[in-house]
């Protein structure tokens, strides 16, 4: 391999094992796992542009909980919110 | 004119022709919304159809709500595991058939799509991403403003992240 450099990455644990299952398992090393990762990664971002990702997890400050607290508190529905309801359709079972 | 029946994406539905003002919104409906929903599995798009062409979308995704933690800060009332939302992430309506109350209905099949969400799997609510100017829209409908400290949407302009528990829209219900 020409132009072979270092790396090293704070990971959690449960990566680093599976990263060491998969190297024992499949007999392919580390190296190789961490270097084919990056690659399918990065080609696999680049196929998909960050707009056409929803980010799964949101993380509210300390303001952003007080607010979330007193919606959760269930305040009665708007008559906005009503009059949208009596427009609804089921959504089809699938 | 009949109304737009509303449904899940399939894929010969017809996005070509669709405009709703926002380049990025077409682009996503006529390239991403398919694969993220049939291959990757992140999102569900449900689409209104004029005969096969798609006039107006919604996508959504589930999701969950964590508080940012800060040492020696209080929790309040909020649990400490996370809140698991529906996020309605996109709402996009043909300019053709802007005006006539479609985007409103796709808003409230996403919110059906959540009641039944919460029966199968758990739901807490809805988090929408509202653009900028749609703020109030949501804000009647009983939404509230959350301040995120990251899971912002990465649509530009930067919507406005809002929630609106479940136990409201049930209570709504007819």
């Amino acid at each position: 391999m020409t132009h072979v450099t270092q790396i090293s990455a704070q990971v959690s644990a449960s990566a680093k094992r599976l990263l060491d299952e998969y190297s024992a398992v499949s007999g392919i090393k580390k190296s190789r796992i961490v270097e084919d990762a990056l690659w399918f990664y990065v080609r696999a971002r680049q196929e998909l542009p960050e707009s056409a990702i929803v980010p799964a997890r949101l993380v509210v400050s300390e303001r952003g909980a007080a607010a979330l607290e007193r919606s959760l508190a269930q305040p009665p529905p708007t008559p906005a919110l009503v009059r949208l309801m009596r427009t609804l359709e089921s959504p089809d079972a699938e | 004119m009949a109304e737009p029946a509303i449904r899940r994406l399939l894929a010969g539905d017809d996005a070509s022709a669709f405009r709703c003002g926002d380049p990025e919104h077409d682009l996503f409906l006529q390239r991403y919304a398919g694969q993220n929903q049939e291959r990757l599995f992140v999102g569900t798009t449900y689409a209104a159809l004029d005969g096969p062409r798609v006039v107006g979308y919604a996508t959504v995704a589930v999701g969950q709500i964590d508080r940012d933690d800060v040492p020696g800060q209080a929790r309040g009332g909020l649990p400490r595991y996370p809140l698991p939302v529906l996020r309605l992430a996109r709402l996009a309506i043909d300019e053709a058939f802007q005006g006539r109350g479609l985007g409103r209905r796709l808003a409230a099949y996403a919110f059906a799509v959540a009641l039944q969400v919460r029966v199968a799997a758990g739901c807490t609510g809805v988090v929408v991403d509202a653009p900028p100017d749609r703020v109030g829209f949501y804000a009647d409908l009983g939404f509230v403003e959350l301040e995120l400290v990251s899971g912002h949407s990465p649509i530009r302009p930067r919507p406005v992240a809002m929630f609106l528990p479940l136990a409201s829209v049930e209570a709504a219900l007819p």
